[in-house]
């Protein structure tokens, strides 16, 4: 039952044990729940039939049932949760802990609120699980059999009336899941479908109204919400039924019971005692039925759950070797890289990025630029070729030993709601407050830091709400000063800043760049005609590769966008 | 059961399937205690009257009324579902029309994903309430006063027994339910780990970038551990009442067991109590399968109750900040006046009495730092935001005074990230004026500089956007856009030029296509690079959500000021060049 466990809900080794113990005593208390119904049926046995018994053996009896009673049922509350919630801590750090070992390129391709659902509804419906069904019903499949052969073994006759229909009424709900899961998946595609034209009339609202649209927006979607409802309730009907036809089962069972323990008794084969015991049986097993319906159900509504987990974990962890990089050229060769199947990015890109050199990469948007700095920072993993730091496969290295050595500043910043000195601290761990503040003032972030109510300490915020997109990327400057990477990787990092804090950035970058091999984009040309290298980029292929002047003259792609560089200058309105 | 009436409002003309779900389900609750009832019979008859005959008959009408009752509950089953689908229909129906009355800054303020979230999921989560519950949960409180009523009728002896063990039964659960400290500590802490949650997935890549993971999975962890630890005391907390409440239960028979052993040999009707103590046991049952499901009801009512809480928050945010329009359809003509106008965005107040005229046929050019109020001055003109006070006027009304179609027709805006329809090139750009000729929406097209976008593809204009393998970069959907607006043709345009994060090829077409889109009309611009305005009529010079000065070009840089030194800024920005100083 342990292993049962462990396999089928994705818990842990002591999980499964608790759930295991739990569920034990979940048997033992349907046991003793039949107690109450043998000193029913010996006090019948005395006021019917005339069967005295002494006092003395009820009142033991009573007391005795009352008292384990008692005791089974607080253990059994005790050991439910206590698998419950240590389980579901466990569990969800086993994901959090999981989801730190993942490739940094799956967080790239699956929706970050997703994975928060997984570690907060997901445990949590499997945490209501566990403590409201699972056990429960569980102990259940445990005690109908023994129940059940009791009950043949009294009469095999009367033991079939009462089993069958029970059972019948149980064994369709997983037919009544199956059902439903074939005809959902159509349903939920309709539902995905509505979903995304709802999304896109919320994106498309700007649009929508100054368009004068709304009307027959409003019209399609209408008919889109009628046309589901439809649907989904033909879909559900067809599980309706069969949950109805069980509900159907479950209530006859004690009327088949009376039916043919009647006409047994009429027939002399049984005595009344006989008759009674089992008709208070048939209800006592009905009711147990009927308690753990919706247990069943749930365990059944679980599955998806389940499911995420498991598929979460089965994704091969990062992989790679500690490896220390001594060198730092960076070397693409012969890269292909797509972000779906059909539509390569990248189309067999071979170039270097030098030691102590600051290499460009130019072209005009959408060419692949930003998709070059993905792979190298691994936010994606390239599919053919080989990119290598230091002469070492970045795809055979762990990702500790590449951030090592590397450093990324970003378009968008991710911020954390802790104090400003935390999150620049993010950039080396070990560094003093004096180390932090010192790379705070080279990424010009002193001023505004100032002006914040506590300075250094002030708490900024979900994902740094309170600060404006250049202080952001001032701080996201700062973190790189205190790392001191030899490689520094920039994207486009003066992209929609004004002109006030842009100034100050580039301030900065000169001299955060020194002595380093640096990785950059940016649309303004102008910004990168003394660097070393500019390598220009079409349509994923490298086109061509030199300094400013030679390209001037030897690429096509180049010399137009200098160009246009100059007439978007000298454009006036 | 307030949340029914609050979700029974959303369904008027299907109100009647709910009703009929609760009458139809009471019904079958009251056909179900008649087959107890002969149930009872059936045992009376066997067991003190020994009248097999009669109990023969007897276990008929049980067979009847229970397959009745099961047929009736599945028939309200029906009932409810038709209605849980319809209500979850108009809950989203309803989400719709608000977005489409809401202003702009109900959008600006609130993420896409989020909205269609709330409205989506809640929706989906009342179904649970009414599809599942409603026929439940009147049968929960239903069987148990029938219950009650038969074991009155059965014998006063059975009446009192079962009537207290409910009253005892009902005080226990309440006190179960009444923890409240524990209740708010496990609730507080669970909201402190969906936070954790949130950051700690949020920052994961970062956190892997920079190799600090140990830090971020502490703070996780620790609100990980805390939530375990408050809901395993609040569930702690709830057990004896549990074990108590369901110990009476089972253990009835028992209890009652142990004073009647002692008079069992004195009784007149020993065969009568017999059949009364089975009667106590089944009954007693039956009230506890009932109660147990009212304790499964009260998670559902809370989710449903809290779901319809949220869509109703998110409703009233639409409502307040619902636009509205007048009558007049004629622009007598298109001079602009700000008067006193102010907006804030949340608590922020980004305009305080506002003030700025504008005249018609004129170029205006707006420019300041980042937050300094020039983007809201443009937006506030599109006539899709509801100002806190004062009034924008054109042609000598305010906006408000005009209908919703001659706003529309006569003031035109391109702002960053303009998007596109999932429909063809052609139909993004014919939607602006549906009487407009093929000619006119392919001049369009060409005069915002779109041919070349369309000779890449080979389906032309017809290419659909978002399709598989189209591509379409920043820069050429706003060229897409540019086109739709000089489709439209009216003489009010606000624009706002491009962001710097496009390249220079992009840049130069889009301005193109922007002076196209201009000419002949009333403009007002936001401006990003400095350069491209000198020639317009007028700069206006934003700071702190006012006018800090205006004129042209010429004697704006003769006066010295904040203009001066704007253009200043920009241009040493503008000519920068990354150096590695090493080589100098």
């Amino acid at each position: 039952m342990k292993n049962y466990y462990k396999k089928r809900y994705c818990i842990s080794e002591q999980g499964a044990k608790n759930l295991t113990k739990a569920t034990w005593f979940c048997f033992l208390t349907y046991l003793i729940n039949l107690a109450p119904m043998f000193i029913l049926i010996a006090l019948f046995n005395q006021l019917v039939l005339g069967n005295v018994s002494s006092v003395w053996q009820y009142v033991s009896m009573a007391v005795l049932t009352l008292v384990f009673m008692y005791v089974l049922l607080s253990k059994e509350y005790t050991s439910l949760f206590n698998a419950t919630y240590k389980e579901s801590a466990d569990l969800r750090k086993d994901i959090a802990e999981n989801l730190a070992n993942l490739p940094i390129a799956y967080f790239s391709k699956h929706d970050l609120s997703d994975l928060s659902q997984t570690i907060m509804s997901d445990v949590q419906e499997i945490e209501h699980a566990i403590s409201h069904s699972i056990p429960k019903v569980v102990g259940m499949w445990l005690f109908f059999p023994l129940m059940g052969l009791a009950m043949l073994i009294g009469n095999w006759k009367l033991g079939l009336a009462a089993i069958i229909p029970t059972l019948l009424s149980f064994l369709i709900l997983p037919l009544a899941k199956k059902k439903e899961v074939a005809s959902y998946s159509k349903y939920f595609d309709v539902l995905r479908d509505n979903s995304a034209a709802f999304q896109e009339t919320i994106e498309l609202q700007q649009e929508i109204s100054s368009f004068n649209q709304s009307a027959k927006v409003k019209d399609s979607l209408y008919k889109k919400m009628e046309e589901s409802e439809k649907i989904h309730f033909k879909v559900e009907f067809g599980s309706m039924s069969v949950m109805g036809l069980s509900t159907l089962f479950s209530y006859i069972s004690v009327a088949v019971v009376i039916m043919i323990g009647m006409s047994l008794f009429l027939h002399g084969e049984i005595t009344m005692l006989y008759l009674v015991a089992y008709i208070i049986g048939a209800i006592k097993v009905k009711e147990l039925f009927d308690i753990s319906k919706e247990g069943t159900m749930e365990m059944f509504y679980i599955e998806p759950a389940v499911r995420r987990i498991k598929e979460m974990r089965s994704t091969a962890l990062q992989e790679g070797i500690d490896t220390d990089i001594l060198s730092y050229d960076v070397k693409f060769r012969n890269v292909s890289f797509a972000y779906d199947d059909d539509t390569k990015v990248l189309k067999n890109i071979s170039f270097i990025a030098k030691q102590g050199e600051v290499t460009a990469l130019a072209g005009i948007s959408g060419c692949g630029k930003t998709t070059i700095l993905r792979l190298i920072s691994r936010l994606y993993d390239y599919d053919e070729g080989k990119i290598l730091v230091g002469g070492k496969d970045i795809k055979g290295i762990s990702t500790d030993s590449l951030f090592k050595v590397v450093s990324i500043v970003f378009q968008d910043v991710t911020l954390f709601n802790t104090s400003i000195l935390e999150n620049i601290r993010l950039g080396k761990e070990t560094a003093t407050d004096e180390e932090v503040k010192r790379a705070a003032k080279l990424a010009n972030c002193i001023d505004f830091i100032e002006k914040l109510p506590d300075g250094f300490d002030t708490k900024i915020g979900e994902n740094g709400a309170e600060l404006s997109g250049g202080e952001r990327q001032r701080l996201s400057i700062a973190r790189a000063f205190l790392k001191d990477a030899p490689i520094l990787i920039l994207d486009e990092i003066s992209a929609s800043l004004d002109v006030d804090n842009e100034k100050k950035i580039q301030e900065s970058l000169n001299k955060l760049i020194k002595d380093k091999t640096v990785i950059i984009i940016s649309h303004r040309l102008k910004s990168i005609e003394n660097v070393d290298k500019i390598i220009v980029i079409d349509d994923g292929l490298v086109e061509d590769s030199g300094t400013h002047k030679e390209l001037i003259n030897s690429s096509k792609t180049y010399a137009n966008l200098i160009n246009k560089t100059k007439l978007a200058e000298e454009f006036s309105y | 059961m307030k949340v029914y009436s609050k979700l029974f409002r959303y369904v008027p003309d299907s109100k009647i399937s709910g009703y009929l779900a609760i009458i139809i389900s009471g019904i079958s609750a009251f056909l179900m205690v008649c087959g107890y009832y002969f149930i009872y019979q059936f045992f009376k008859e066997i067991i003190v009257n020994s009248n097999f005959e009669n109990a023969s008959l007897n276990s008929w009408l049980i067979v009847i009324f229970l397959t009745l009752s099961a047929l009736l509950y599945i028939l309200s089953g029906l009932f409810s579902h038709k209605l849980a689908f319809r209500l979850e229909t108009n809950l989203r129906k309803r989400g719709i029309d608000g977005l489409t009355e809401a202003s702009f800054r109900f959008f600006d303020l609130n993420p896409s994903g989020l909205i269609r979230k709330t409205i989506d999921d809640n929706a989906a989560k009342t179904h649970m309430a009414v599809a599942h519950m409603l026929p439940d949960n009147s049968q929960a409180f239903l069987v148990p006063i029938f219950a009650l009523i038969l074991s009155f009728v059965i014998s006063v002896r059975v009446g009192t027994i079962i009537l207290i063990l409910s009253l005892v039964s009902g005080l226990i659960l309440k006190g179960m339910m009444g923890n409240g400290e524990f209740m708010k500590l496990y609730q507080s802490s669970l909201d402190k780990l969906s936070s954790e949650t949130v950051e700690y997935v949020r920052g994961i890549q970062v956190i892997k970038i920079f190799g600090s993971k140990l830090k971020s999975f502490k703070a996780l962890s620790e609100a990980i551990m805390n939530y375990s630890k408050y809901a395993y005391n609040y569930s702690i907390s709830c057990k004896n009442p549990y074990v108590l409440y369901q110990l009476i239960f089972l253990g009835l028979i028992a209890i009652i067991g142990i004073p009647l052993s002692f008079f069992l040999t004195d009784l007149s009707d020993p065969k009568t109590i017999a059949v009364e103590l089975i009667m106590i046991f089944f009954l007693s049952g039956v009230i506890m399968v009932s109660f147990m499901k009212i304790m499964w009801a009260a998670q559902n009512i809370f989710n449903a109750n809290y779901a319809i809480d949220s869509l109703e928050k998110l409703y009233d945010t639409m409502q307040e900040d619902k636009l509205s329009y007048g009558k007049l359809e004629h622009f007598d003509n298109y001079n602009i006046e700000f008067e006193d106008v102010s907006f804030s965005y949340g608590g922020n107040k980004v305009l305080d009495k506002f003030s700025l005229s504008l005249d018609e046929n004129r170029i205006y050019a707006l420019v300041g730092h980042s937050g300094s109020g020039k983007s809201t001055i443009a937006k506030l003109l599109s006539g899709f935001y509801k100002l806190d006070s004062g009034a924008i006027k054109i042609g000598g009304h305010s906006l408000e005074e005009y209908t919703k179609e001659s706003v529309i027709k006569n003031i035109s805006f391109v702002f960053q990230d303009s998007k596109l329809f999932k429909k063809s090139i052609y139909e993004n750009v014919a939607l602006a004026d549906e009487t407009a000729s093929k000619e006119e929406v392919m001049e369009a097209m060409n005069l915002a500089g779109c041919d070349e976008i369309i000779s890449k593809f080979k389906e032309k204009e017809n290419t659909i956007i978002g399709s598989k393998g189209v591509y379409l970069s920043g820069g050429e959907k706003q060229r897409i856009a540019i086109a739709r607006a000089i489709l439209k043709k009216s003489p009010i345009v606000i624009m706002d030029e491009a962001s710097a994060s496009i390249d220079a090829d992009n840049e130069y077409k889009l301005q193109k296509a922007f002076k196209n889109l201009m000419k002949d009309k009333t403009v007002i611009m936001i401006a990003h690079r400095m350069s491209s305005i000198k020639n317009v009529d007028e700069i206006i010079v934003i700071e702190n959500g006012k006018v800090a000065e205006k004129g042209n070009n010429t004697s704006l840089l003769k006066k010295q000021g904040l203009y001066s030194r704007l253009l200043n800024l920009y241009e040493t920005a503008n000519d920068w060049r990354v150096s590695n100083e090493k080589l100098l």
